[in-house]
This record gives C-alpha cells, structure tokens and sequence, in this order.
C-alpha cells in the first residue's frame, strides 16, 4: 500500500465541528490572566493602603495635638519668668504672674492668646506655618517668608532698639530681625524672629477688648508707638 | 516537522510566533488564532493516529488544552505546528494505552469495529478503502508505540529522527518500534492470504 492512498484519511472537518472543540478547549482553559490589568488591582491596593496609613496618621497626630492644643501656660507671682520650649524650638517666656494659652498647636498654625501679664516669644520660621500671638483683640501674625532663614539667635527686647527693620550689617545676624508688638501685623522674611508682646493685665486688657479704640494695625514705627497700649504704666 | 508545517505554509495573517506571544500575554484571540490554524492538521493526525472519527474530538480539545497550559514551555514560539504535533502523538499514545487498560480489566467495552465509511474519503475507491480498513484493523492489535510509530513513518512520512524526537524516544528505539510493527502487520497479511 503507497503513501498516496492514505490521502483518502481525510477526517471532515466543518465548522461547526471546529467551533464546537474549540469551545470545549475554552471551557476547560483557565481564565487567562491579563498581565496589562494586573498593574491595576496593585494601584489600588497600594492607593487604599496609603489612604488608610494617611487617616490613621492624621488621627494620631489629632488625638495628639489635642493634649496640647488649649494648654495653659501660667507663672507665677514671682520676679521669677517662665520659658517653655515648644517642638519646633520657639520658645514662650512668661514674665511674672502671666497667662497664656496655647490656643493652637497645630504643624501649620500656631496661637498663642496672652490672658494676662508679660509675654517673649522667639519663634523659629517655618515655611508655611503661621504662628499668632493674639491677645484680647489684637494678634499678631508671623507668615512664611521667601528669604533664606538667617543663622544664630536673633532677638529683640522690648524698648531696647525700637520697632522696625535694623540697619543690615555684616555679619549682623540681628539686622535680618525686627521687632514687632502685640497688635501689629507683621509679616517676617527670616527665619527667625522675634515676636514680643507685652503688656499688663488691666487697663491694656481692657484696651484689647475693645477694637474700636485702637486700631488692629498699629504701625511698627517708633518704639514707642509700637509698645502703645502694650506696655505695662 | 515537514509534515506538520505543511498546513500552515499558506495561512495569512500575523506568524506563528506572534500569535504564541500574545497567547502568552492572555490574550483569547491569539489562542482562537491558533487554534483556527492549526485545527485541520491537528483534526487530520489525530484520526489517522486514533482510526475513528468519534476518538478525534476528544484528542484534539486534549491536545489544544495541553499545549495552551504549557505554551510558556515552547522554546521556539514559530514552531508551534511541530509541537503541537508532537504533543497530538503523545497524548493519542496516553489515550490508546488507557483504552487498552480498561479493556483488559473489563472496565471498558471492546471498541466497534473499524468503519471504513467514517475512516475513508468518499472519493477513495472500494479497493482502496477496503485496504485501509484491514491496515487499521491490524494496526488495532499492535501495542500502541508501535502502532504510533509505524503511522507516523508511513503514514504522515516523517523521518526516523523526526519519529524519535515527536515520541520521546532514541532513534535506536524509533526503528525498533516501525520494524516490529511492520513485521506484525506482514505476519498478519501471510497469515490471511494462507
């Protein structure tokens, strides 16, 4: 028998017949994975895991901050002041018999409402963080400024050079300062800068409640008109 | 190899190898491609390996679900006809043992006998057909290697190496098998002419 007759080993293969095993192929194939899909269930599952860590971070840190926020910082009636050091190295010195509240202590707000007696602060500069000091009905307002942050302490006592920027030295870290009141609205470009604000229980308390008698914006020229209202008789 | 790369030489459209990639990737169609391609040749192996038409679907769906699990194993994605091939006459071997087995323990019953209407074209003649159903007949009682070996020698025309290569085994072990199955059959016709 020659190869050729075995050409008439034809099976019939229609098409409804190749439809049908190939359906039947399908049907015992395993559902065929779809690698460019599969970059998509990671994306969600890494998204929904960065959520969830975001939320438990932000409660934490809520739960945290709400220890500290509305905190009272009190001296006492001593010659003796009181400095407090808070995380972000700003440190509050209350003079003797003073009140202070840390209203907020938020990463991107602080407030600190003087209640009564003398209060100095030096506030470390912090992009985009504000940090008021209000007191009564006046505050004053430290914003992030564009300047590069200048080095070493930098403070200003209360009626020692007056309001206003310093003449710049070199060197001169202190001229990148200014001093600002209680008050005042001031905006500093260093990165460090001296808020002080005093004033006394009393008259000046009862100036602050009152808007109208004084303006929110009083200018920062002389020391002594920055200190206007402030400052202890 | 020839002789399976034969029914694809004129197909058009994407290549063998393209179409085994993307069926790698998981996509359906490359493998429906495939499988539209290669399932005349694989239709044709499979009735001249089994002899009945009813013995082909089940090897041909068996073949293509193999050969689609293990397309990552396919070392050369263009030559996906001679192994898809290969395994067509491997799982055809599986598939005549068991039957064999279940036969020999009684769990089976003895197949039909061969019907040369379903197994012969229309257009062969009755010498013809009469041939090929005493060739099946006594390839039937051959142990399947032997008969898997003589069929693809004479039958599909392959060459002793592509034999041994296609079923697994040495060359040596090839012509053993096409030998003893073609002394049998010849044992068998000197028999029926005595």
């Amino acid at each position: 028998m020659s190869r050729s007759e075995f050409t008439h080993l034809v099976p019939v293969v229609t098409e409804s017949r190749l439809a049908r095993q190939y359906d039947a192929v399908r049907a015992r194939m395993p559902a065929p994975r779809r690698r460019g899909r599969a970059w998509v269930g990671w994306a969600v599952a890494a998204a929904s895991t960065l959520a969830l860590a975001i939320v438990l971070w932000r409660a934490g840190t809520a739960r945290k901050n709400n220890l500290v926020d509305e905190a009272v910082l009190e001296s006492g009636s001593t010659a003796d002041s009181m400095r407090v050091t808070l995380g972000d190295g700003s440190s509050v010195q209350l003079g003797a018999a003073t009140r202070a509240r840390l209203t907020s202590a938020q990463p991107k707000a602080i407030r600190i409402d003087l209640e009564r007696g003398t209060i100095e602060i030096e506030a470390t500069h912090v992009d985009g963080r504000s940090f008021v000091v209000g007191a009564g009905a006046y505050a004053l307002l430290g914003r992030a400024g564009s300047r590069r942050a200048s080095r070493g302490a930098c403070r200003s006592r209360r009626g020692r050079s007056g309001g206003g920027r310093r003449r710049k030295r070199r060197g001169d870290t202190a001229a990148r300062c200014r001093r600002a009141m209680v008050g005042v609205r001031w905006r500093p470009f260093a990165a460090l800068f001296v808020v002080t604000g005093s004033h006394t229980a009393g008259r000046a308390l009862s100036d602050f409640a009152d808007p109208s008698t004084r303006d929110r914006t009083a200018p920062s020229g002389s020391g002594n008109d920055d200190e206007r209202g402030f400052v202890a008789p | 190899v020839r002789a399976f790369d034969k029914a694809t030489r004129s197909h058009a459209g994407p290549s063998d190898a393209a179409l085994v990639l993307a069926a790698r990737a998981g996509e359906a169609w490359a493998q429906e491609a495939l499988f539209r391609r290669h399932a005349p040749m694989v239709n044709g192996l499979s009735f001249r390996l089994m002899g009945r038409d009813a013995d082909v679907d089940d090897l041909v769906q068996e073949s293509f679900v193999t050969a689609f699990a293990r397309l990552h194993a396919l070392d050369d994605p263009q030559a996906f006809a001679s192994w898809i091939g290969s395994i067509v006459v491997r799982t055809a071997g599986k598939i005549i043992r068991r039957r064999v087995l279940l036969e020999r323990l009684g769990l089976r019953r003895k197949r039909d006998p061969i019907d040369i209407d379903t197994l012969a074209s229309r257009v062969a003649g009755p010498d013809v057909a009469a041939e090929l159903r005493r060739l099946y007949e006594r390839l039937e009682r051959l142990p399947a290697e032997q008969r898997i070996a003589f069929l693809l020698r004479r039958i599909e025309g392959m060459e002793l190496q592509e034999i041994a290569t296609t079923t697994s085994v040495s060359l040596a072990t090839a012509k053993r098998r096409i030998a003893a199955a073609q002394q049998a059959i010849e044992r068998w016709a000197d028999r029926e002419r005595l």
